[in-house]
């Protein structure tokens, strides 16, 4: 044992080889540990007692299924985007064809050439006012709804029925 | 880094950190947002974590150098003076410590921050010095020099301690 001891002093001098600190943890965890060496068992017990401490579980925040969704939004606002730019220049960019001189005048509305600026202008006012009348017809039936609504209210209906069993009530009397 | 990557390369060190944050901190609160924090930046900077060597030293003083600014911004902190004595167990206190092991946990929490977490790197991680000196960014011999006072004076407080005890329970033999 008293190779135990000089471990032990080294331990405490902080010059135990790691193969000794190894047989001093192994000592310690046997019953086998003489009467004077008892004071020192709580110490290493402590130490492999803090080994069993786990750590709060983290979790990993969701990054595929964001990143995914933040590029496909991306992806569609941008093929949007340019679609609608496209449409704008062939609907109302003026255009030269076949190196025509810069007084000749030359739209394409729906993939139909006009040359004439009145009818490009009549063209456009009518297809303004059919956008229009769908804005129009389409707002048409959430008016009837609400029209509906108004009509279904429950305070009225009840309202209603009162009166009619008040009037009903004062003809029996 | 992805996910996975993250959980095989970064989280197996989590019970290492805690252990680090609990040491330094000595409150499991606290500690476990210091871990749920270090653990948030790590993933925001997962790209940059690829090239780090060392990833157990880089993250072992990652978590002390957050712990040590949390106890900064602490009106008190906790921390004793390095040459403060081990205060005497009242007689109550004796009793109620039937756990050894916590006691012992409590006698090393009384030592300074450095010294503390060099004897838990040590004889709890059994961590190499030169991998100590490396995470702690000191020199091997002052990591050895650390090692060997907070040893010395857990010795001195266990036997005081258990002085104390064969004191109290000779009184009432």
């Amino acid at each position: 044992m008293d190779n135990i001891d000089n471990i032990l002093n080294n331990y405490f001098e902080g010059k135990a080889l790691p193969e000794e600190e190894n047989r001093l943890r192994e000592y310690f965890r046997n019953n086998t540990v003489l009467p004077q060496h008892e004071v020192y068992k709580p110490m290493f017990a402590a130490f492999d007692k803090e080994k069993q401490i786990v750590s709060p579980t983290f979790i990993i925040p969701v990054e595929m299924n964001n990143q995914r969704m933040f590029s496909f939004r991306r992806l569609w606002i941008s093929a949007a985007s340019i679609a609608a730019i496209i449409l704008l220049v062939v609907m109302f960019f003026p255009f030269n064809k076949n190196n025509s001189s810069a007084g000749d005048y030359l739209v394409f509305i729906n993939g139909r050439a006009v040359k004439n600026p009145e009818k490009a202008q009549e063209y456009a006012d009518q297809m303004f006012t059919q956008a229009d009348e769908i804005i129009r017809t389409s707002y048409k039936p959430l008016v009837e709804a609400n029209a509906i609504q108004t009509k279904m209210d429950a305070s009225k209906i009840f309202d209603d029925l009162a009166h009619t069993i008040d009037h009903i009530e004062s003809l029996n009397q | 880094m992805n996910a996975q990557q993250f959980q095989d390369h970064i989280l197996c060190y989590s019970d290492k950190l805690y252990r680090m944050a609990l040491s330094v901190l000595k409150d499991k609160s606290l500690s476990q947002d210091a871990y749920q924090e270090l653990m948030m930046r790590l993933w925001e900077k997962r790209k940059q974590l690829e090239v780090i060597e060392n990833r157990q030293a880089f993250l072992l003083t990652s978590m002390r150098n957050l712990c040590l600014d949390m106890l900064r911004k602490q009106p008190t902190n906790g921390e004793l003076s390095p040459h403060a004595a081990y205060p005497d167990p009242g007689p109550h206190q004796l009793t109620e410590e039937a756990d050894t092991v916590n006691t012992i946990n409590r006698m090393i929490d009384l030592l300074p921050e450095m010294q503390r977490t060099i004897i838990r790197m040590k004889d709890v991680e059994e961590m190499e010095i030169t991998e100590i000196a490396g995470m702690m960014s000191i020199t091997e011999n002052a990591v050895a020099v650390n090692l060997s006072r907070a040893r010395k004076k857990l010795r001195e407080m266990i036997l005081t301690h258990q002085q104390k005890e064969n004191m109290l329970y000779g009184q009432h033999r």
